[in-house]
């Protein structure tokens, strides 16, 4: 058989998993600069790493690249700059992002119907998670029992979806 | 080992199941969370540690959805799975197919991964397993499996992975093939080397001695008990007496094929013994092919055989012997008097496949030779030395070891022991190569036989 260079670069090319990985961990990073742009080597180093990601070839660079939007997006929460709504943004972009990267992971032919149950309840999970918790950061409660009683039910919910 | 994946498995200790093939079992998963489980668990710890160290809620809110996501997946499942392994055969010969079939059945809360098949260096497989997704959820894998090496392997292993609903943990598995035996793949010979004195068994080769056959061997005066029909009547008009036409007698050779496993040279897939044993099936399949009755010896410094026999069954003793001969290692020297009298018959052709390199190897040829056996060797060496490029002294040894070989060869051809090459004397250029090469050698002793007898 005729040696064929482009055969052997098909090889490396990243599946359209890893492109969609990629394109939602680019919008990650796009929604982390915009919380505090002051630190933009972080984003940047961040995008770097969805690329490497996205060719399969070293899965800590995933880690690196949500991180990377961590890091970025708290820094704007602790400045100020970044608007709450927008710190939800991120935080269910990362995870978005990192649901999206082990998809494209552990692809097996086949798969497609496991995608609401493995990609969209953690997500709607997340966001469920996200906004309550930025509800409770902004919020300006005064003391109440029912505050206490809440916070205990939620804390027993918590340990029995974990422990269950 | 090479390894084939059907796509990525996590790389860790497992727990091995040696299965039956074409049975089913329940199986315990070795559980272990996943890079995703990890990378959640860093996703949602960091800010939440940062939120807690600054005291800022905000930060919080970045920590809440990867450690929901790890609320509602991260508990490990406990069920075990169901794994099956199929193969299609569990013995082939060399260049055959055979077909490995997995079949990954998890219980509730997983799916399957993926399968990786590890195989030893004599097998490979496709690289891309046939994929089929089974009505209850699990996955069929397929592979081809081409034997590439004989011998008797039993490390093949399939490592079946199995994820948890959220990927975040990663069950696997280690389902061994059990035993494959693959058998040489014998060359095609036509052209057989046969021994000058044939035994009275009926057979299909034309004896020097007339007999009962269809060949012409020569015209004598009518005796007593002649038939009429072999009156050859044009030389009894000429000389005015009764003449009758003899026919050759067509008679069975005996043959022991004697395999030489005392060294073991050359590239894997190539070495001497390699193709001394397929050398030796292509013989075998051959003499039984034309009802001759072929024995087997193996020199490993203690002998083992197999009695000289004929058809289809002896070929597949034979072979089923050989594939163990890798294993065989011994410092003995080997004694043919030990040998008995059926499984060494007297005056049997004795063809001998040997790289002709250790010394006990020479001890046994020139010992037969010397006891009257007709004996014939196959060199099987198709290596050399490989000199230091640019050294002079690297190339005159090299020289040397080529005239050490041919003068071995003369001395074995002055004692009476054609020596045949396969693909022919190394060194020699334009030798024909692979399995025609040993049918071309052998030629000129199917019509000029190998003699025995004292001298």
């Amino acid at each position: 058989m005729r040696w064929r260079p482009w055969l052997r670069w098909r090889a490396w090319l990243p599946s359209r998993q890893s492109l969609l990985a990629a394109a939602v961990g680019a919008a990650m990073l796009g929604a982390a600069a915009v919380a505090d742009t002051r630190i933009w080597p972080v984003p940047v180093a961040g995008g770097v790493a969805v690329a490497v990601a996205a060719a399969g070839r070293w899965p800590v660079a995933g880690t690196g690249a949500a991180v990377a939007a961590l890091v970025t997006g708290g820094a704007g929460v602790l400045s100020r700059r970044a608007p709450m709504p927008l710190v939800v943004v991120v935080a269910l972009l990362v995870l978005a992002y990192l649901l999206m990267l082990d998809r494209a992971e552990s692809a097996m032919p086949g798969n497609a119907r496991d995608w609401p149950r493995a990609v969209l309840l953690p997500l709607l999970a997340g966001g469920a998670a996200a906004v309550a918790t930025a509800f409770a950061a902004t919020a300006t409660l005064s003391a109440s029992i029912w505050l206490t009683v809440a916070g205990v039910l939620a804390t027993g919910a918590a340990l029995l979806a974990a422990v269950g | 080992m090479t390894a084939v994946q059907a796509p990525a498995a996590p790389a860790q200790a497992a727990t091995t199941v040696v299965a039956e093939a074409g049975t089913a079992a329940d199986v315990d998963l070795t559980w272990a969370p996943t890079s995703h489980f990890r990378r959640l668990v860093t996703a949602g710890m960091l800010p939440l540690l940062a939120g807690l160290v600054l005291a800022h809620a905000g930060l919080l809110v970045l920590a809440a959805p990867a450690l929901a996501a790890l609320a509602i997946a991260g508990r490990r499942p406990r069920q075990a799975g169901r794994v099956s392994v199929s193969v299609s055969s569990d013995r082939c010969f060399e260049a055959e197919e055979i077909t490995v079939t997995v079949r990954v059945e998890p219980r509730e809360r997983a799916r399957p991964a993926g399968a990786r098949l590890v195989l030893p260096p004599a097998l490979t497989a496709s690289p891309d397993p046939d994929v089929h997704r089974l009505d209850d959820g699990g996955i069929e894998l397929t592979w081809q499996v081409t034997a590439l090496r004989w011998g008797r392997w039993d490390t093949a292993h399939v490592l079946a992975t199995v994820r948890s609903y959220g990927g975040l943990w990663a069950g696997t598995v280690s389902v061994g093939l059990g035993s494959v035996t693959v058998f040489p793949r014998p060359p095609a010979l036509r052209q057989l080397a046969l021994p000058a004195e044939l035994r009275t068994r009926i057979g299909d080769h034309v004896d020097r001695h007339a007999g009962d056959g269809v060949e012409f061997a020569g015209v004598r005066p009518f005796a007593a008990g002649d038939q009429l029909r072999r009156v050859n009547w044009a030389v009894s008009s000429r000389r005015g007496d009764l003449h009758v036409n003899q026919v050759a007698a067509e008679r069975a050779a005996e043959v022991v094929v004697v395999i030489d496993a005392l060294s073991d040279i050359g590239p894997a897939g190539e070495t001497s013994l390699d193709r001394s044993v397929r050398g030796a099936a292509g013989l075998v399949r051959a003499y039984t092919r034309a009802g001759d009755r072929v024995g087997l010896i193996t020199v490993y410094g203690p002998l083992r055989w197999i009695g000289p026999g004929t058809g289809q069954r002896q070929f597949f003793r034979i072979v089923e012997s050989v594939v163990e001969v890798r294993n065989l290692h011994s410092y003995v020297s080997p004694d043919f008097s030990l040998i008995p009298r059926a499984a060494l018959p007297p005056g049997a052709l004795v063809v001998v496949l040997s790289p002709l390199l250790d010394q006990r190897a020479l001890t046994v040829v020139t010992d037969l030779r010397e006891r009257g056996y007709p004996v014939i060797i196959a060199d099987v060496l198709a290596t050399e030395p490989v000199p230091v490029k640019g050294s002079a002294e690297s190339d005159l040894a090299l020289r040397v070891w080529r005239l050490e070989r041919e003068a071995l060869h003369y001395h074995l051809e002055s004692i009476g022991i054609p020596v045949v090459g396969w693909p022919g004397v190394p060194g020699a250029v334009g030798a024909p190569a692979g399995d025609a090469a040993l049918d071309l050698a052998l030629a000129p002793y199917a019509r000029h036989r190998v003699r025995g007898g004292v001298r």
